[in-house]
């Protein structure tokens, strides 16, 4: 007589976080049972969920794992995920998909259109224009009785200002996306709500291009037309998609992970002092915090295109696979102490800007924008605490990415 | 024992390279990246105190693109 398996014992992905300043613990359970185990989604359709960090690296430097949410047996881990991903189609190119979504060798030509922007070393020369604009917003928090909101005033509007200068798009320009990109991330919206965002987001960068093409300038935007486009290496499709990803990939992310440092390094007081103490260890304090928090929450997907052993377990052709990166990154065997949130652990080997090919493109501007914001603020107001009083802090737990959506402070 | 005889190259597959910047990050005295962001590995044979920062950039390397390569205790190609 074979076993069945009952929904008690296949545990529901994703999983609450109840301590906000920490990943969900149910996920130790499901990393206790083996590195590979299966769960159920929303839909009751089971997918494999990877909680181990070797493990999670052999999935996502696998080609054999396809992320093209379009093959059958794609994991989708939310209601709104289904359609927002169909609705991805949507200004996504003839292909349908953007490079997140795509597979070699669509992917790798379309990614070497797009790394010579984000070198370490080009990247480095934003760091001026990082630091002026983050005194920018600290200006605007100075200017505010506290108490201020540091999502509102900082961590929402640095990224994006960031991005702009990267991409040239006009500062005038940027209510309108910055208001469409978070709408694009509420997964608790309907259907019909994200598709009428990602049509109004496609739409304002419909317009950009073309400004981009009666005059281009040297930004990412304008290189990408006159190299790309106008070359014919490039469809104005997969222009529009590509524009899309770096958009909504590059501002709620670091806003998401501006937040949470912020958020964790003020009610870690003995971490706030020693990094204001020894200020030189920001680098590895940022990377510390990218490993302890992780704001994706509801792992990188994938479908398995072949039969493939990993961790144990044979997964199948289409079947899908759901990499848990949060687990990953406070596996014992690859962090000692894992649980632990210690700031001069020296460890870049966490997996919170993922593995493999479609390792996060964005990643130096974002350990940049991290660095220079956390250290600016503590160096700016020594005295930053939390305020006072009930509901100064909330979280976003319905979010794509998970992060802080206030956090009002004092000083 | 001489520098030398504790010396390894660093290979770098371009054609794997999906243009990270990890190993021009953690080692900016081997690895840099070309304008089009792809790594460029120094030939130079490469003295030991480089050895544990080579090692953990193949390690971090998401396309598994860097292998390091021990030379003979001689030293000649």
């Amino acid at each position: 007589m074979t076993a069945r398996v009952t929904s008690a014992a296949t545990p529901g992905y994703p999983m609450p976080r109840p301590d906000p300043l920490d990943i969900p613990a149910e996920l130790a359970c499901a990393a206790a049972r083996g590195p590979v185990v299966r769960v159920r989604l929303w839909d009751s359709s089971i997918a494999w969920l990877v909680t181990g960090w070797q493990q999670a690296r052999e999935v996502l430097a696998d080609d054999r794992f396809s992320a093209d949410l379009r093959r059958p047996g794609y994991p989708h881990v939310r209601p709104g995920f289904r359609g927002a991903r169909a609705a991805g189609a949507v200004g996504a190119g003839a292909g349908g998909a953007t490079l997140i979504r795509m597979d070699p060798p669509e992917h790798d030509q379309l990614r070497r259109m797009l790394t010579g922007f984000f070198t370490v070393h080009r990247i480095g020369q934003m760091r001026p224009m990082i630091e002026e604009r983050t005194d920018a917003c600290l200006d605007q928090l100075r200017a505010k009785r506290p108490p201020a909101d540091l999502i509102a005033t900082l961590a929402v509007p640095l990224p994006s200002l960031v991005l702009c200068e990267l991409l040239g798009v006009p500062v005038e320009d940027r209510p309108r996306f910055e208001g469409l990109s978070a709408e694009l991330v509420a997964s608790h919206a309907t259907q019909r709500q994200l598709i009428g965002t990602l049509r109004g987001l496609v739409s304002y960068l419909d317009e950009l291009i073309a400004a981009k093409e009666r005059d281009p300038g040297d930004d990412l935007l304008g290189t990408l037309v006159t190299e790309q486009l106008w070359s014919g290496r490039l469809s104005r499709a997969d222009l529009l998609g590509t524009a899309r990803i770096l958009l909504t990939a590059g501002h709620e992310t670091s806003a998401s992970m501006l937040g949470l440092g912020l958020a964790s390094l003020l009610t870690d007081r003995a971490a706030w002092t020693a990094l204001r103490e020894a200020p030189e260890g920001i680098s590895n304090a940022v990377e510390e915090l990218l490993r302890f928090h992780t704001i994706a929450q509801t792992g990188l997907c994938r479908v398995a295109t072949a039969n493939v052993q990993v961790g144990g377990q044979l997964i199948r052709s289409g079947e899908g696979v759901i990499v848990s990166v949060e687990s990953a990154n406070r596996d014992p065997a690859a962090f000692p102490d894992p649980d632990t949130l210690r700031l001069d652990r020296g460890s870049r080997r966490h997996l919170s800007f993922g593995f493999g090919i479609h390792q996060c493109l964005g990643q130096a501007l974002a350990r940049l924008e991290l660095q220079v914001v956390l250290a600016r603020v503590i160096g700016q107001f020594p005295s930053l605490r939390i305020a006072d009083g009930q509901d100064r802090v909330a979280f976003g737990h319905d979010r794509m990415v998970y992060g802080v959506t206030k956090l009002e402070v004092t000083w | 024992m001489n520098e030398e005889s504790d010396a390894f190259i660093v290979t770098a597959d371009r054609d794997r390279c999906c243009g990270s910047g990890n190993c021009a990050s953690v080692l900016p005295e081997v690895f840099t990246q070309d304008a089009a962001g792809l790594v460029v590995a120094s030939a130079a044979r490469q003295p030991a105190r480089h050895r544990a920062a080579a090692a953990e950039t193949a390690l971090l390397c998401p396309a598994g693109a860097i292998t390091i390569r021990e030379t003979t205790a001689t030293g000649r190609e």
